[in-house]
Order: C-alpha cells, then sequence, then structure tokens
C-alpha cells in the first residue's frame, strides 16, 4: 500500500503542494499524482455542486506545425481537423488502421498550420512516436509535454471563480473553445474542457509558475467552497459523466464504433488510419457494444468483472464504481451487440457471486442547462 | 492513537477479549487507507472465520479490500449498523465501527498479535518503505 519508492516516477511542478495540502499520493501512468486530498466523495460532490482544482500536468502536449500540418493530422485522427477554426478544439482519437485508438486526444488549432494536441499522460511516448511513423508528409512534430503544467477548474462555479483572476473575462468563451489568457498574471492558454461533465476550464501554461496559478486559484475559489480535487474524484466524475478511459474503455481491439465514439469518426472527411474497418462495420455491424449498467442488487462492479448474460460470460467491467454524485453503483461494459439494449438483466461476478445489474442509457449523467 | 487493550495484525485489523469474545475490527490506518468507505460485506452469527484468512471485504469509493480474521472461532455478532452506515468506519474504526465479535476456538493464536506498541513501530518500518 503506498509504496511508491524503487520506481523513478515523473513528478508534476506541484508535487509538494500537493504533499503540503495533505494529499495521498500514487503512481498513475509513470506519474506520482494526488488521488484525494480531503476524500473522494466530497470532493466529488464539490465539482459537481460548486467546484474543484485539478492538477492534470501529466497530460502530454503534442505539436503539429507546418504547411501539411493538417493533411498529417486529418490521417491519423478520426475527427475533421478542417472544421475547426483557429481557437476552437475538438476531441478526437489517434488512429490504428484496426479502426481503434491508439489514444484519444484533443485537437486544439491555433493557427491554419499550427495544432496543439493534449494525450494521456501514459500514452505521450508513444502517441508522438505514432504520429512521427505517420508523418510521411514532413510535418514538424514536437513534444512539448515539459514545457506545460495544465490545471483543470472545473463545477457549476469555475466561470464565475476564474473571472475574478484572469484577463481577459472567460464568461464568453464557449465550450470546446480556448484563448490565450492571463490567469493569476501567468499567461497561457484557456479551454472551456474538461472530463467531469459539468462546466470548467482547463489552463496550459509553464511549470514554472504551477504553484503561483494553484494557489491563486484556490484562494479566488474559496468563497465559493473551491477545493483541491484528484485523480480519484476525476475518475468518478468521468464514469458518471460515462467518458471513456483509455486502457478501460478503449484500447487496440475496441473500434470508435463500438466504443459509441462514432460522433468523432468523421467517415465523409475523406481517407484516415482506420476508416475502411469503421466504413465495414458501419455496413455490416460491430463485434461488441459499450454498455452502462447499474446495480440492482448489493453489490460494486470494479474493473475487470467477468458479465453475465443467460447464463454465460459474455464480457467484462471495463469500469466499475459507486457513484457519488448519483449515489447508485455503476459501470460500463462490452456486450455482444444483440444483448446490449437497455433495460436487459445482467449479472456481474462479485466475489463469485452473480449480482443483479440492469443496462442503462448513457451517459449516466448529464449536467442541468 | 491505537488503544493499548487492542492486539493487531500486519493486515491492519484489531481484536479487543473480553473473555472468550473478541470483538473484529479494522485498524484507523486501514480506514485511512482506503478513504471514504461506502460498502462492508460480513459473514452471518454461526459462520465460522479462520485465522488469517479473509473473512468479509471493506470497500470504499476507489478499492476493495480483505478483512482476515486475527483468530479462528464462531462469529457471535455482526455489527449491523454499517450496512446502512458504512462511513462510520472512516469516523470511529476503533469503537463504534466493530466489524464482528468470535468466540475464540484457540487461545494459542492471540499470542501471535501484536501490541499497540509493536503495531505503531510495524507502521513507522511500512511508511518508511
Amino acid at each position: 500500500m503506498g509504496a511508491l519508492a524503487g520506481v523513478a516516477l515523473k513528478r508534476t511542478a506541484l508535487n509538494a503542494a500537493h504533499r503540503a495540502a495533505g494529499a495521498k499520493m500514487v503512481e498513475f501512468g509513470g506519474w506520482e499524482m494526488p488521488v484525494e486530498y480531503s476524500g473522494i466523495t466530497q470532493e466529488h460532490l464539490a465539482v459537481r455542486t460548486r467546484a474543484g482544482l485539478f492538477d492534470v500536468s501529466h497530460m502530454g502536449e503534442i505539436e503539429v506545425q507546418g504547411p501539411l500540418a493538417l493533411p498529417l493530422l486529418q490521417h491519423v485522427t478520426s475527427n475533421d481537423v478542417a472544421r475547426l477554426k483557429n481557437s476552437q478544439a475538438q476531441y478526437s482519437a489517434l488512429m490504428h488502421p484496426k479502426g481503434s485508438a491508439v489514444d484519444d486526444c484533443v485537437v486544439h488549432r491555433l493557427e491554419p498550420d499550427h495544432y496543439l494536441l493534449c494525450v494521456n499522460a501514459s500514452n505521450t511516448d508513444k502517441d508522438f512516436d505514432w504520429i512521427v511513423q505517420h508523418n510521411s508528409f514532413g510535418a514538424t512534430v514536437r513534444n512539448v509535454s515539459a514545457e506545460y503544467s495544465q490545471l483543470a477548474l472545473q463545477g457549476p462555479r469555475a466561470a464565475e471563480i476564474l473571472a475574478r483572476v484572469t484577463v481577459p473575462n472567460p464568461g464568453d468563451l464557449k465550450y470546446y473553445w480556448f484563448r490565450r489568457a492571463c490567469v493569476v498574471e501567468v499567461d497561457g492558454i484557456l479551454a472551456r474542457t474538461g472530463y467531469t461533465g459539468e462546466d470548467g476550464f482547463e489552463f496550459y501554461f509553464h511549470p514554472a509558475e504551477s504553484e503561483r496559478v494553484w494557489n491563486g486559484l484556490l484562494e479566488a475559489g474559496k468563497p465559493e467552497g473551491l477545493i483541491p480535487a484528484g485523480l480519484g474524484a476525476r475518475n468518478t466524475l468521468r464514469l458518471e459523466a460515462s467518458y471513456p478511459l483509455y486502457g478501460h474503455e478503449l484500447d487496440d481491439n475496441t473500434t470508435l464504433l463500438e466504443a459509441n465514439l462514432g460522433w468523432i469518426a468523421k467517415l465523409e472527411k475523406g481517407e484516415f488510419l482506420g476508416r475502411p474497418v469503421l466504413l465495414k462495420q458501419r455496413e455490416q455491424g460491430v463485434r461488441k457494444k459499450l454498455v452502462g449498467f447499474e446495480m440492482i442488487e448489493r453489490g460494486i462492479a470494479r474493473d475487470g468483472y467477468p458479465i453475465w448474460i443467460d447464463g454465460k460470460v459474455a464480457g467484462k467491467v471495463t469500469s466499475g464504481s459507486p457513484a457519488p454524485f448519483l449515489k447508485k453503483n455503476l459501470g460500463m461494459a462490452y456486450v455482444p451487440p444483440e444483448q446490449a439494449e437497455v433495460g436487459r438483466e445482467i449479472h456481474i461476478e462479485i466475489r463469485g457471486k452473480q449480482m443483479a445489474a440492469r443496462i442503462v442509457p448513457l451517459p449516466f449523467y448529464k449536467r442541468p442547462k | 492513537m491505537y488503544p493499548p487493550e487492542f492486539l493487531y495484525t500486519k493486515d491492519h485489523e484489531w481484536i479487543r477479549m473480553d473473555e472468550s469474545i473478541g470483538t473484529i475490527g479494522i485498524t484507523d490506518f486501514a480506514q485511512k487507507e482506503l478513504g471514504d468507505i461506502v460498502f462492508v460485506e460480513l459473514p452471518k452469527p454461526g459462520d465460522h472465520v479462520t485465522a488469517s484468512e479473509s473473512f468479509g471485504t471493506v470497500e470504499s469509493v476507489k478499492a476493495v479490500s480483505e478483512i482476515y480474521a486475527p483468530v479462528s472461532g464462531e462469529v457471535t455478532g455482526v455489527n449491523g449498523k454499517l450496512q446502512n452506515d458504512p462511513e462510520l468506519l472512516n469516523a470511529d474504526p476503533h469503537g463504534e465501527a466493530w466489524l464482528i465479535r468470535v468466540e475464540v476456538s484457540d487461545r494459542r493464536e492471540i499470542e501471535k498479535l501484536m501490541t499497540a506498541d509493536e503495531y505503531e513501530a510495524y507502521l513507522k518500518k511500512e511508511k518508511a518503505h
């Protein structure tokens, strides 16, 4: 438990600040990260009802630049990069020829020939190598992860808190748009994005300024009850919001269509890696389908637990946890498409016992407009 | 912090002996490691538990943890409060949130357990790792 010694883990610039705040630190994707401060439940509820501040500096950033940046990104990602305007971002997937995601990512267009990709921490090197390997276009690709700290301010009060310490006022920034902004007197890129299912912002800036921004935001948000939140709450929040997590809902053997990510697979945009497989699946159907379920019987489904349907093992839980806001025990799983209908009763094997659950519509949680 | 009248296991359970009846719980260290506890699964009165074997589970938001019996014996009582109020384990792990009582079948097993001082020394060593 908690044994972190022996492995050289990477640390964000806020490592000391997290420890001073009493965070429990864990290994995540090669990084030593805060999993919780005051408790996952409290942090989760703060984000749903007020605001929470996350250090997500472990996330990777990759820059793609040059006259052929756009064709390279059109080739390696699934969403239509040509639809982006300057200062606009899109959720996308870095593609494998099998139609699966090498990673999921957010593509930001800085200029028509300049893009910034935000990718998963543990995949950063793999993603960078993958893009470079497919760069027959001659675009400039750089792993710039070390040049950025990233903080996520999330929750219904996030805009109000941020406005106090940000120039220009972030209130009119639209969802999945970004701009240059100055937060607590630090310049950076401010995007209205997040991974919690709430309104919120993500701020990319120079790591040397990390403590200034972190402390300044926490101070500014005190009246609203802003608290620091760790990876534990980040995971339960994204599960309630039904966002996939690479390594759980997404891997080499799962296509975008199977993962309910058809909406980011723009098959009409032209050629991209994995497109033929997706086209074929669109005609002939998928091999499995991602569903959400809630437990009926008392029990908590956890990652990897077997799913039973009609007396047979039909899949396994990809993410399972108690949901602190919805107060249900929820999970996601891949099941055969013909057994994936909402309302079907399934069973989750929990420590050798089959416990009843029901397939329910996704997302589990959608924030009130 | 750790009551001197309890004995402790390396898996972070405690036992308080009262004649032949042992009351068993998890330590403050265990509840802190787990975080917000949301679910407790315990045996029924009349069930038999075996020293060093799992007799139940405690689940927090993020993890499942097995609970191991410090001693062998028959379960004589189960703390029913924890079914509806599992977070009691975070609030009062050494008191109100005891887990089960057992009729201890072999008192020699008790001698293998740690005193409060030994347990605290053990925790220090664990943390240093």
